[in-house]
């Protein structure tokens, strides 16, 4: 072998040849990996959700190089004997390259022809140009020894990685770290914005419907845009806006979207203070907006501590798969509440935290692979669940509209647009609708209460959209 | 139907919850606002000269911040307004400010 000719064997066995192949659809990882860096560009430099967009982002980078095989499932698998194999099994003279798995297979008496006794005074099956071990029972029954050799390969880093989404593992356990981070004393002072944060969750029920009409199209099936309720469920839970939550529930129903709708729901959780306030400002008048709410009342610890012992209760009993979710949470916020596990709730909301983000991330962007991607079901689902995220938003500030007529005109509509989870970012959006309107009032805390309920009312809705379909 | 099912079932959850923290609420203002001792406080002497307020100051604004003081020396040590004068314009007022800092900084 010359130089040219080791050179040209390292380039054909290399990611670039299979990159640079456009025949067989190279092209499609020259574009995920396109968006993976247009991704990070947003991560990096506009600082878009940076702490999960990045990790998705470079792990949508990682799983398209191809070659890398970062994703690659691991293999187990039973392989058969070959004749010669087979003949060396039956003489004991079988050279062991992995382990063996055996299978008795009980014969008929019609085989009893087939059997024979070798040289060695083995019984032996022929079948063909097989030849089997054959044991005899107490009762005379021939059974055959059928080996197998046990073959196994090693999946990729990410694969196992991947496996705690798979299982639902880390999205209830960021939700620990969310529980050790809220301050529910908000929501407890004006118990009122639970039904904020339930309202703003009409976004997920309109879009599931709307994707499930999408199919009623007559040309739906030429552009494979056929949503099933289970898909339609996991693009809807996106106006929930929590990440942890649509990432738990797409794992559940439909994890060959896992990829889309993760990119798709933090994408708009990083751009709540733009999609928001057009809508807020539509649905509500100058006066509306220009509310002040009295004063929080403040929330005693007691109140705090059996806050989430009461949710927990009340939410798991009514939906039992919402636990999960629901539980962490509340675990997580009962560690910061009681005050005596500060190690725990330390933890909690900082090392284990950060360590679930980190593989969460990457492994979600890993999924992202350019086959199950780049799918016109894919700018569907980016254009659903902006919908979702409109109609959650519409649907807490009509809410708000509500209760600032029952109330006389002391509740801002404003707040009503928090419940759509996105915390703190949608809290801060209300309250900097609400200042350009009135510079002395501040809605920030009042806003806090929609927004924590809001992700309370995302679980809820995903435990029930997972009890529905399932 | 399923939607309208699954909606009801969120709200329905949600107002449960509501219901249950405003009872919680309830009991707890409830506690808050039980009767205590009222002291009937002795003046030990009179005020020895009035204030000095600035012009502009209504006599209610005056009335408050007399009570206000009123309150605070309550049943021990006793404080003595001598001038009141409004605060410069532009500048946040001091609780006020220390109110926004404590709602916003951990965000």
């Amino acid at each position: 072998m010359n130089f040219w000719e080791a050179f040209a064997q390292i380039w054909e066995e290399s990611g670039f040849a299979r990159l640079f192949n456009f025949e067989n659809g190279g092209w499609k990882n020259l574009i995920m990996i396109g968006i993976a860096c247009v991704l990070m560009f947003l991560a990096i430099k506009k600082q878009y959700e940076p702490l999960l967009l990045l990790p998705i982002a470079f792990g949508m980078l990682l799983v398209n190089l191809p070659l890398g095989g970062v994703m690659d499932p691991q293999q187990n698998s039973l392989v058969e004997f070959t004749d010669a194999e087979l003949a060396a099994y039956v003489d004991g003279t079988y050279e062991q390259n992995y382990p063996v798995s055996v299978n008795y297979v009980t014969l008929s008496n019609e085989y009893e022809a087939y059997i024979y006794t070798n040289e060695n005074g083995v019984e032996v099956l022929k079948l063909d140009t097989k030849l089997y071990k054959v044991e005899r029972e107490a009762d005379g029954t021939a059974r055959a020894i059928v080996p197998y050799w046990e073959h196994f390969e090693q999946g990729g880093l990410l694969w196992y990685l991947y496996q705690g989404v798979k299982f639902g593992i880390y999205p209830p356990l960021i939700f620990l770290g969310i529980g050790c981070m809220t301050d529910f004393g908000p929501l407890l002072s004006n118990p009122k914005s639970f039904l904020l944060g339930a309202a703003a969750q009409l976004g997920i029920f309109i879009t599931f419907l709307g994707a499930r009409l999408l199919g009623l199209l007559p040309f739906a099936e030429d552009f494979n845009i056929l949503f099933t309720a289970q898909e339609a469920a996991s693009i809807a839970i996106i106006g929930g806006a929590d990440g942890p939550t649509a990432i738990f529930l797409t794992s559940k129903l439909a994890p060959h979207l896992l990829g889309a709708i993760a990119v798709a729901a933090y994408s708009y959780m990083a751009l709540v203070p733009i999609i928001q306030p057009p809508i807020m400002k539509a649905l509500t008048t100058k006066k509306e907006r220009s509310v002040v709410m009295t004063q929080l009342r403040t929330v005693s610890k007691t109140e705090k501590i059996l806050f989430p012992i009461f949710v927990t209760i009340i939410c798991v009993l009514l939906l039992p798969s919402a636990a999960p979710l629901i539980g962490m949470l509340m675990l997580g916020n009962l560690f910061r509440e009681s005050g005596v596990v500060e190690r725990l709730t330390k933890t909690a909301q900082n090392e284990l935290m950060n360590i679930v983000t980190i593989v969460l991330g990457v492994t979600v962007g890993a999924t992202a692979n350019a086959h199950t991607f780049l799918q016109p079901k894919t700018l569907l689902i980016i254009c659903l669940g902006l919908i979702a995220f409109c109609m959650g938003t519409a649907g807490g500030v009509l809410f708000g509209k509500l209760m600032y007529v029952f109330t006389g005109g002391k509740v801002n509509p404003l707040i009503g647009s928090a419940g759509v989870s996105a915390v703190p970012m949608a809290a801060r959006v209300a309250q900097k609708v609400g200042q350009s309107e009135n510079p002395s009032n501040f809605l920030l805390m009042h806003a806090m209460g929609p927004n924590v309920a809001g992700v309370i009312g995302s679980a809820v809705a995903a435990g029930v959209l997972l009890t529905l379909f399932g | 139907m399923t939607v309208l099912i699954g909606f009801c079932v969120v709200f329905a959850a949600l107002l449960l919850l509501t219901v249950i923290f405003w009872a919680f609420g309830a009991v707890a203002r409830g506690k808050e606002k039980e009767p205590t001792p009222q002291i009937v406080p002795t003046p030990t002497h009179a005020p020895k000269a009035a204030p000095v307020v600035e012009d502009g100051i209504s006599d209610e604004v005056v009335a408050v911040i007399a009570a206000a003081v009123a309150a605070m020396s309550d049943g021990g040590k006793q404080y003595t307004v001598r001038r009141i004068a409004s605060a410069r314009t532009g500048v946040r007022p001091a609780w006020a400010a220390a109110g926004i800092a404590e709602n916003t900084q951990p965000f």
